[in-house]
């Protein structure tokens, strides 16, 4: 199982300038008909089928990688820059991922508020208006498990017209991981930077 | 009895003994099996070894643990 990841993995490493080329052919317009027998045809085809099985070979990698210990061991040491060569850089990685877990934690509870949050502040129309009152503040929470779950009305209703209207972070899901995993990895980065300067010359 | 909840700072003569044998920092690491930025990071006191690994510099030096390492209160 190891030599096959392995193979994968250089496959993956190798075969990409391949698949970029595929997708920079296809951004472009290049597209093969079936009765084309072009050399163009013949490499675009060839590409893309390299490109498909380039396409399923991150698939399986990317699922060993969260599954399989000593791929997401090698992956994760790689990326976050881990070094244990001794007792001291143990000990430093230790003391960074404490306080990595503690900044992210801290910024993914706010985000977690944040999500729920839902501020609106908005005017009634002058029919609605009542008495001297200029506008409202409506401050709520919700929690919807599921993205097609609807706590609240929409938000554009006829009567209002509003000022600030917040209903959650605004950003996908893909954004948000994106940005959790960068805040995470730049976290370890800093702090390792930062405790290692005691050992600089 | 003195106070023994007294903040104790741990010293270190290792650049000294180090020096005295005409070592490099690297051939110090080398030898007892570290990196170099920890026998920089133990020199200038930023980091306490661990027993085991005091015991590999006392055996290295041909010494004891007391005359590369001593404490001192901090006030």
């Amino acid at each position: 199982m190891e030599k096959f990841n392995q193979y994968l993995i250089k496959f993956v490493k190798y075969y990409s300038p391949i698949v970029i080329v595929a997708i920079t052919m296809a951004i472009f317009g290049f597209s093969s008909e079936s009765n084309d027998t072009s050399l163009m045809s013949y490499l675009f085809n060839i590409a893309g089928g390299i490109g498909m099985a380039w396409c399923l070979a991150v698939v399986y990698l990317f699922f060993s990688i969260a599954l399989n210990e000593k791929l997401k061991n090698s992956f994760v040491r790689r990326l976050a820059g881990i070094r244990e060569n001794d007792e001291r850089e143990t000990y430093l990685t230790g003391v960074v991922s404490k306080k990595t877990f503690i900044t992210v934690t801290s910024v993914l509870v706010l985000l977690l508020f944040l999500s729920a949050l839902q501020v609106s502040i908005y005017r009634p129309k002058e029919e609605k208006q009542t008495s001297d009152s200029n506008g409202q503040i409506a401050i709520g929470m919700g929690f919807p498990l599921l993205s097609s779950t609807k706590t609240l009305p929409p938000p554009t209703e006829q009567n209002k017209a509003y000022i600030v209207n917040y209903q959650g972070i605004p950003l996908t899901s893909g954004a948000t991981l994106l940005l959790v995993t960068a805040l995470q990895l730049g976290a370890f980065y800093y702090y390792s930077r930062r405790e290692n300067k005691g050992s600089d010359t | 009895m003195g106070n023994l909840t007294v903040q104790l700072k741990i010293k270190s003569r290792l650049a000294l003994l180090r020096a005295d044998r005409g070592l490099t920092q690297q051939d110090l690491a080398d030898a007892i099996g570290v990196t170099r930025a920890t026998i920089i990071a133990i020199e200038k006191e930023n980091y306490n070894p661990s027993l085991e690994l005091s015991f590999r510099l006392a055996r290295f030096f041909k010494t004891d643990i007391h005359s590369i390492f001593y404490i001192q209160e901090e006030k």
